[in-house]
């Protein structure tokens, strides 16, 4: 062979690598496939496919269902090539062609006339509620692992996954063209299991969550993180933070690696305590430091001083660039 | 040559013909066609949908206004909307609520297909903050004495929060650029309490004044993330400064100290800041058995005012394995560096930290409705120039959790969970030697008109150290129901109990007392009613009471006379809120809304030396809506 046709050959195989390149980098691998909820998301092997128009031609029950779902995300999303929708009523219901079977725009019209609904065999479709949480968070990765989803980056290892929390669970999908939960929505939603923290929000100092101008979702990623508690940020302080950026630093005098924690003085969520602190001062601050002297000799007037707040004296205890009078960080300027 | 060349040219159609694979589509009748069908998608035509609803927000108030924490108590209008519109590929959402001036948000949601995502967030709200009042009980006396500046000044700031995401995304393939800005802002005035004078002995003069708030915090991010075969990785780096734009310092006149001369000084600084975060993720496929994630980011933050830095390094990994579909693992690495750098500071440097931590938990669905989980995690962290701050100098951490759920015939579901905690070297007085927290909750769905949660928590606390003892006890009592009493009547009823109490030595420069008590608790309950008559009208009403107590309880003379030292901070207080609303909709997509708040603030046994005055405040909202 020439060295001409050696180049063309050479060229060929690199295109045919981009190409197919391409087409592989799109494609999902799993490794090991999860045998069990595979098999629970089939569906019935005697059902055929027949498409959202064929599974809604003859009834009108679902016609909100299927109009939101036409104008959400989801419904904008068409398979490359064929310009079909990509998901669809039987992409997580299971082929529909048995739950359909003898439902005729006839019957259900005599019916309607007896005033009786109409129903589908919808027993023969994948029984989603049944399905365990593995099994009904897969029908959802499937595809959004393969259009790189990432804020479900941590998730298989995050403490929803791990606490049998499905993407069910929180995503209504026939709720509307919404699929996003709204921020304004998710206390009420994270409140049906999370009663203990729903209890905290009713104490007297709060973020106002309740009051729907703080969220949940400022603190925490509901997606998975690897931070404790599902931070959103890599530690409490980052995630206080966010919002309190003047507590921040770094300062020239710190309070040790205290504020590195902004939980071992404060209550994020609620406290019977002002300002959230986990206790009242001064005992607060007594319990880690010597409070002022207190024998007799010193008078009341004094102890006033010392012990009504030590904030009044000590107000920059967050860390400050500036010395005390003594020149020491006494966080008194 | 010719001959050659077709051959390449059908192979590298062959080729791409195979990677993409062969597709199929449906017909009407539910008939599988072949490509060279003609199967083209028409998207629906929808009507776009809008709402408005003008309105006048009405507020009064008595007392001050920080009996009512986050509402605006000014007069002012209202406005809310709502508009969805559907001209396909465009998708637009837009939800507004503006409450009053200093009260609103607005969500916003543009898509061009699955190509183009974009959303803004913006709340505002308004935050009346308390003042202490400084109490000076002999003011015959110069030393100590206090200087109010601000007595007839009441505080109150007004926060802004906006987020703005944009996602493109390359057609065909799974490659997203993402562009992200976070902004926070803060505008008014809060109470400044400090000490001038040199702060020794005979020399206390603290002070109460009005500071101007005004400061930005900015964050933006640029990063791309694809698909790339077996795995997915994504790039981010994010830029965030803090800006201030108020009273970023304070100046007031000192007397001489042994360190400085009298003078005008400054005081309670707030430093500008600047900082920068890369990130770097990758993450095998979500649905294999074995699910693998790392994430690697550096962080910088830097003072403008000085010399003072923190870089930060965190690694993370995550790996969950699923052997066998009942069992589940998930095995985690966390890393977290710190190194602080504090040049200016002459009495001691920072102290900069290295952590890791590993955890292994394990998850069995023992029968249908019944999983255990039990967990161990390790964490190991290591200080510098600890000794310097009298802490030690590595702490390591034990943590072992047990939890179990399950349901049972009568719809009821159980779960419980136990934590043991072993914390060896602990550096902070608060921190326990080991704690053991338990938790039990209850659902119960007797019948479909019926349910209730129930739920009880509760962690102990011990530290023995040669110098103090410690013991500290955390409970909270959780209920809630909801009885559909009519087919158009619901009641629900909340109630909360939360108690801290902690008995630890504590010590007062050359005296030290033994097992001083402290206790603080919230008891709050509340009960709602819902009413819907008719489909058009819904009726709601509301009550909410909560009563919290705290002090604590020296038992040495000197800390009783002539005035004991824990009546400063002893707290009782009875919060008490009512609400009632009311809408009715009317043909042709009318519609009219009424909402009444009353809250009342009661500070039961009148301390002076707290930031709790009596106060009450009424609000009502009269909106008008239209839809089409």
């Amino acid at each position: 062979m020439g060295k001409r046709l050696r180049i063309i050959i050479l060229l060929v195989a690199v295109a045919a690598s981009v190409i197919s390149g391409c087409e592989t980098m799109k494609s999902s691998k799993p490794i090991g496939t999860v045998i069990e909820y595979e098999r629970m998301l089939v569906g019935r092997l005697d059902a055929d496919y027949i498409g959202t128009d064929n599974c809604l031609s003859a009834c009108h029950f679902h016609d909100k269902i299927k109009r939101d779902f036409e104008a959400s995300t989801m419904g904008a999303q068409l398979t490359p090539g064929q310009g079909m929708p990509l998901v669809n009523c039987e992409t997580c219901h299971g082929p529909g062609s048995l739950a359909v079977k003898n439902l005729t725009p006839g019957r259900v019209h005599e019916e309607s006339q007896a005033g009786v609904q109409s129903k589908c065999e919808c027993k023969t479709l994948i029984d989603l509620k049944a399905l365990p949480s593995g099994a009904m968070s897969l029908l959802c990765l499937k595809c959004h692992t393969q259009n790189a989803t990432f804020n479900l980056h941590d998730w298989n290892a995050g403490e929803h996954a791990n606490n049998d929390v499905s993407c069910s669970d929180c995503h209504n999908l026939h709720a509307g063209p919404d699929l996003i939960v709204s921020p304004l929505e998710t206390a009420e939603m994270c409140f049906k299991c999370h009663q203990k923290t729903k209890g905290e929000f009713m104490m007297p100092s709060r973020h106002p969550v309740n009051e729907g101008k703080v969220f949940c979702t400022d603190c925490h990623d509901p997606h998975g993180t690897v931070n404790e508690k599902l931070l959103r940020e890599d530690s409490p302080k980052e995630s206080c933070t966010r919002c309190h950026a003047e507590k921040e630093g770094p300062f020239i005098y710190e309070h040790a690696d205290l504020t590195e924690d902004c939980t071992s003085c404060h209550k994020p969520h609620g406290s019977s305590n002002d300002n959230l602190l986990k206790a009242r001062l001064p005992f607060l601050c007594l319990q880690c430091h010597s409070g002022h002297t207190t024998t007799s000799a010193v008078p009341g007037e004094k102890k006033t001083a010392f012990y009504t707040n030590c904030t009044d004296c000590h107000s920059q205890s967050h860390g400050t660039d500036l010395p005390s009078p003594s020149g020491k960080g006494s966080f008194i300027r | 040559m010719k001959r050659h060349l077709l051959i390449s040219l059908f192979s590298i159609f062959l080729i791409s013909g195979i990677a993409s694979g062969e597709s199929v589509s449906i017909n009407d009748e539910g008939l599988i066609l072949h490509d060279d069908d003609e199967a083209v998608y028409h998207f629906p035509e929808i009507k776009p949908e809008v709402q408005i609803r003008p309105g006048f927000w009405y507020a009064d108030h008595s007392g001050p206004k920080s009996s009512n924490e986050y509402e605006y108590l000014e007069n002012t209008a209202s406005l809310y909307g709502r508009l969805i519109m559907f001209p396909f590929p465009h998708r637009v959402f837009l939800n507004l609520c503006v409450k009053n001036t200093n009260d609103y948000c607005a969500d916003f949601r543009y898509a061009y297909g699955n190509l183009v995502l974009a959303r803004f967030i913006d709340r505002t709200f308004h935050h009346n903050l308390g003042k202490y009042t400084l109490i000076d009980p002999d003011s015959s006396t110069k030393n100590p004495g206090i200087d109010i500046r601000d007595a007839e000044d009441e505080y109150g700031i007004t926060g802004s929060t906006s987020s703005l995401s944009v996602r493109f995304k390359a057609p065909d393939f799974p490659l997203h650029l993402n562009i992200n800005g976070w902004r926070v802002k803060k505008n008014g005035t809060a109470q400044q309490r400090s000490l001038i004078g040199s702060g020794y002995y005979n020399d206390i003069v603290r002070i109460s004044q009005s500071r101007d708030i005004d400061n930005e915090t900015l964050q933006y991010s640029i990063g791309a993330n694809s698909h790339l075969g077996p795995i997915e990785a994504e790039i981010s780096h994010a830029q965030r400064t803090h800006s201030i734009i108020g009273d970023g310092v304070l100046t007031d006149n000192y007397t001489a100290t042994a360190y400085s001369a009298a003078g005008a000084y400054e005081h309670n600084l707030i430093p500008e800041l600047k900082g920068s975060t890369t990130t770097f993720k990758i993450h095998t496929d979500y649905t294999g058995r074995l699910v693998g994630s790392a994430t690697v980011s550096k962080k910088t933050r830097e003072n403008s005012e000085n010399r003072s830095t923190a870089e930060y390094f965190s690694g993370s990994a995550g790996l969950t394995w699923i052997p066998v579909e009942r069992l589940n693992l998930y095995l985690r690495y966390n890393r977290k560096d710190k190194d602080a750098d504090n040049p200016d500071n002459p009495t001691k440097p920072s102290i900069s930290t290295g952590q890791d931590t590993v955890s292994l938990t394990f998850k069995y669905r023992l029968l249908a409705k019944t999983t255990v989980r039990a967990g161990y995690s390790f964490t190991d962290i290591r200080r510098d120039n600890a000794d310097l701050w009298g802490i030690t100098d590595s702490t390591r951490k034990h943590i072992a959790t047990v939890t179990a759920y399950t349901r049972v015939p009568g719809n009821l579901g159980l779960r419980a969970n136990y934590t043991y905690k072993h914390i060896a070297d602990p550096a902070y007085y608060t921190d326990p030697d080991n704690s053991d927290e338990g938790s039990l909750s209850l659902t119960w769905t007797p019948f479909s008109r019926l349910n209730a949660v129930l739920g009880y928590s509760q962690r102990e606390e011990r530290r023995k150290d040669p110098t103090f003892d410690r013991e500290a006890k955390v409970s909270q009592i959780n209920g809630n129901g909801t009885l559909l009493l009519l087919k158009q009547l619901s009641m629900t009823v909340d109630y909360a109990n939360i108690m801290n109490k902690v008995q630890q030595d504590i010590s007062y420069a050359v005296n030290t007392e033994i097992g001083v008590p402290y206790e603080d608790k919230t008891d709050v309950v509340s009960v709602g009613l819902n009413y819907m008559p008719v489909k058009a009208m819904n009726l709601h009403g509301g009550i909410t009471y909560s009563q919290s107590k705290g002090s604590f309880a020296p038992k040495n003379s000197d800390l009783l006379q002539p005035v004991s030292i824990a009546s400063f901070s002893k707290l009782e207080t009875a919060e008490t809120g009512y609400s009632l609303s009311g809408s009715y909709k009317f043909k042709g997509g009318l519609g009219l809304k009424a909402d009444y708040n009353y809250s009342d603030l009661d500070d039961i046994i009148d301390n002076p030396y707290d930031d709790v005055e009596d106060g009450n405040s009424h609000a009502v909202l009269l909106t008008a809506s239209m839809s089409w």
